[in-house]
């Protein structure tokens, strides 16, 4: 089994940048500006605005599937016969387009650069290329993203530099002559390369980054840098070349590199200019031939895609030799029946995906006022052998949703019982052998949320019990043989979040108990093996935070106990085979700061 | 030919770097979805090196959309 590979959100928005500016970079300015002339700067602008739109709609339906990637995702919420039909298209897309990218490579380099290489030499050592990369893995692929991607914009900035003194103004007048029609082709023939691909990009988001929110800004920020990029270049073609000439040409960027001349003795510069899109198009090309390998292996549900990519780099390096016979081919192609199929594969089906996925799982989650006995809507979606109960009781103002999802054996069970004013929300997701228990009790103005995902054989527990003005969060998140426990128990003006994550093997039992005005934070992570026991109790204005990080066979014990206006920290680390006690137990006024770091076989039992 | 023979022995190559290891593990399923794809790269390149006429693929998918580009192509045409 493969270890999941995580890319950091940084890395992922200059991945979104440079995939944006792809293969555009080369021949956009041509199709944009035979359509709408000389105001097809206009049109990329309207483009590159809609194109955040749709980002919007990508992330929605990243959202809604956090843990899977986009072809896994299509399974989860079309079911399984439909869902591998969507994606097969899908995958139908992203396999093309590599054929057609080495296809660009390498008619581009064999007409402008070398003429007199054949163009199988270019597609095959790019496709060679390709495949080292994606046998190295998306992570060192993404490390070599962040290491180009200043080489990028240095040429990119050169570039614009040198050519802004060739700028003939008279070349976009008469503006905003064409037709409605012909810039709305435009548009669509902009986005068409541009941006409905952005799509491949959920093979990547909500799963494989780091940081989820960050990389969902990262998901704008790097699609309207690279439409700015694009806008750029556009806009630089047509002042300088002129739209007659732009649209002839078959790269006229490249055509745009060729005039640059810096007092007649800097010439001939745009093979160095051609790094910027040799660069982007290796990006562009991974990240299909990933989504490619990575959608079908899990179409054909194996486990490990690394043995797939040699045969179908193979395939695709053959594919680009015959997907387009001539350049005439590619253009029609690009300019009429590409847009209608990628717009199918972008735009319809996450539409069609984030509808489904609303009615399956998240409908009616708005509770009704003044339903005496129950405005509940519980959602039991269940393979086999399952025993599921969701009980919602509530007695005014309360939103209640609890929702069951459980493929396997499982036995899911929520209480949702609040009287006045609450906010519960129950969800317990398993996939095997599970036993999922939720309990939300609440009297008056309270939130309760506790969340339950497990994988396999484990037992969570959640508890939350408040009494008053009061916010419990408890997450247990295990994936196998685990038990865990979190009691949030309340009675006034408390915060209280309880979070245990753990991986293999472990016994987590967090208890939050806490009678007025705290802060109340505990956090049980663990990988192996471990048993973590944390319990806060405080009495009175208490911030407490205890923190048990372990990787390995461990045994953790932290008890807080305060009585007045104390702030205790305790973090136990341990790397492996190690025992933890560390008891903080105040009564007025002090500071407790204990950590116990251990890295291998120790016993620390401590005490303040 | 030389080609060919060139192409033939890479996938045999590859065949054998990685159907073994995948043999020892069990993995019956990504044998055959690796054979499947290997036996269309090999019969895929041999075509190309002995300049067969492959019909491209892409051909296949504008035959699937022609129709409907023609149908909103006399949408456009009728609103105006």
């Amino acid at each position: 089994m493969l270890e999941k590979e995580i890319i950091s959100s940084r890395q992922f928005t200059i991945i979104t940048l440079l995939f944006t500016v792809g293969t555009a970079i080369l021949i956009i300015p041509s199709s944009v500006t035979s359509a709408a002339k000389q105001d097809a700067w206009i049109a990329t602008i309207i483009g590159v605005g809609l194109s955040l739109l749709l980002v919007k709609l990508l992330v929605t339906l990243g959202n809604q599937t956090p843990t899977l990637t986009f072809t896994e995702a299509n399974e989860k919420i079309l079911g399984r016969f439909f869902g591998k039909l969507t994606a097969i298209g899908f995958i139908l897309l992203t396999f093309l387009a590599t054929g057609e990218l080495l296809f660009f490579i390498g008619s581009f380099m064999s007409t402008e650069v070398m003429p007199e290489t054949p163009s199988m030499a270019f597609s095959l050592l790019f496709g060679i290329i390709i495949i080292y990369a994606a046998f190295q893995g998306i992570e060192v692929f993404a490390r070599s993203a962040e290491i180009l991607f200043p080489v990028f914009i240095l040429v990119f900035i050169i570039f614009v530099v040198c050519i802004s003194p060739l700028i003939n103004f008279e070349n976009v007048q008469p503006i905003l002559e064409t037709s409605k029609k012909s810039l709305f082709i435009s548009v669509i023939r902009f986005m068409s390369i541009c941006s409905f691909p952005l799509a491949v990009l959920l093979i990547l988001f909500p799963s494989a980054v780091n940081v989820h929110k960050s990389a969902q800004k990262g998901f704008y920020i790097g699609t309207a840098i690279g439409g700015i990029v694009l806008i750029t270049i556009v806009t630089l073609c047509i002042l300088v070349l002129g739209p007659a000439l732009t649209s002839n040409r078959t790269f006229p960027s490249y055509a745009l590199a060729q005039r640059v001349s810096i007092g007649n003795f800097l010439q001939r510069v745009e093979v160095v200019m051609a790094a910027m899109w040799i660069l982007s198009i290796f990006i562009k090309t991974f990240m299909y031939f990933y989504a490619s390998v990575i959608g079908i292996a899990q179409i054909c549900e194996i486990k490990d895609h690394r043995p797939l990519i040699l045969p179908i780099g193979m395939t695709v390096i053959g594919l680009s030799q015959i997907i387009h016979p001539d350049i005439v081919h590619s253009n029609t192609y690009n300019k009429e029946i590409f847009p209608l199929f990628s717009g199918t594969v972008a735009i319809l089906l996450p539409i069609v995906l984030l509808i489904a996925a609303k009615i399956r799982n998240i409908n009616g989650s708005q509770g009704n006022e003044n339903v005496t006995n129950c405005n509940c809507c519980p959602q039991n979606a269940s393979g086999s052998n399952n025993g599921n109960a969701s009980n919602n009781a509530s007695n005014s103002n309360s939103q209640n949703a609890s929702n069951n999802a459980s493929d396997n054996n499982s036995q899911n069970a929520s209480n949702n019982a609040s009287n006045n004013k609450s906010q519960n929300a129950v969800q317990n997701g398993s996939n095997c052998n599970c036993g999922n228990a939720s309990n939300n009790a609440s009297n008056s103005n309270s939130q309760n949320a506790s969340n339950n995902a497990s994988d396999s054989n484990s037992q969570n527990a959640s508890n939350n019990a408040s009494n008053n003005k009061s916010q419990d969060a408890s997450n247990n998140a295990s994936n196998s043989n685990s038990q865990n426990a979190s009691n949030n128990a309340s009675n006034s003006n408390s915060q209280n979040s309880t979070a245990n994550a753990s991986n293999n093997n472990n016994q987590n039992a967090t208890t939050n108990a806490s009678n007025n005005n705290n802060q109340n934070a505990t956090t049980n992570a663990s990988n192996n093996n471990n048993q973590n026991a944390t319990t806060n109790a405080s009495n009175n204005n208490n911030q407490n935070a205890t923190t048990n990080a372990s990787n390995n066979n461990n045994q953790n014990a932290t008890t807080n106990a305060s009585n007045n206006n104390n702030q205790n920290a305790t973090t136990n680390a341990s790397n492996s085979n190690s025992q933890n006690a560390v008891q903080n137990e105040t009564n007025s006024n002090c500071e407790n700061t204990t950590k116990g770091q251990n890295e291998s076989t120790n016993e620390n039992p401590s005490e303040n | 030919m030389i080609i060919t023979i060139f192409i033939f022995i890479t996938s045999i190559v590859i065949a054998f770097a990685f159907i073994p290891k995948l043999q020892k593990n069990n993995e019956t399923k990504t044998i055959v979805i690796f054979s499947i794809f290997l036996f269309i790269g090999t019969a895929l390149n041999i075509g190309i090196a002995l300049n067969l006429k492959i019909p491209s693929p892409v051909d296949l998918i504008t035959f699937i959309f022609t129709p409907i580009r023609e149908f909103i192509v006399s949408l456009s045409k009728q609103m105006k």
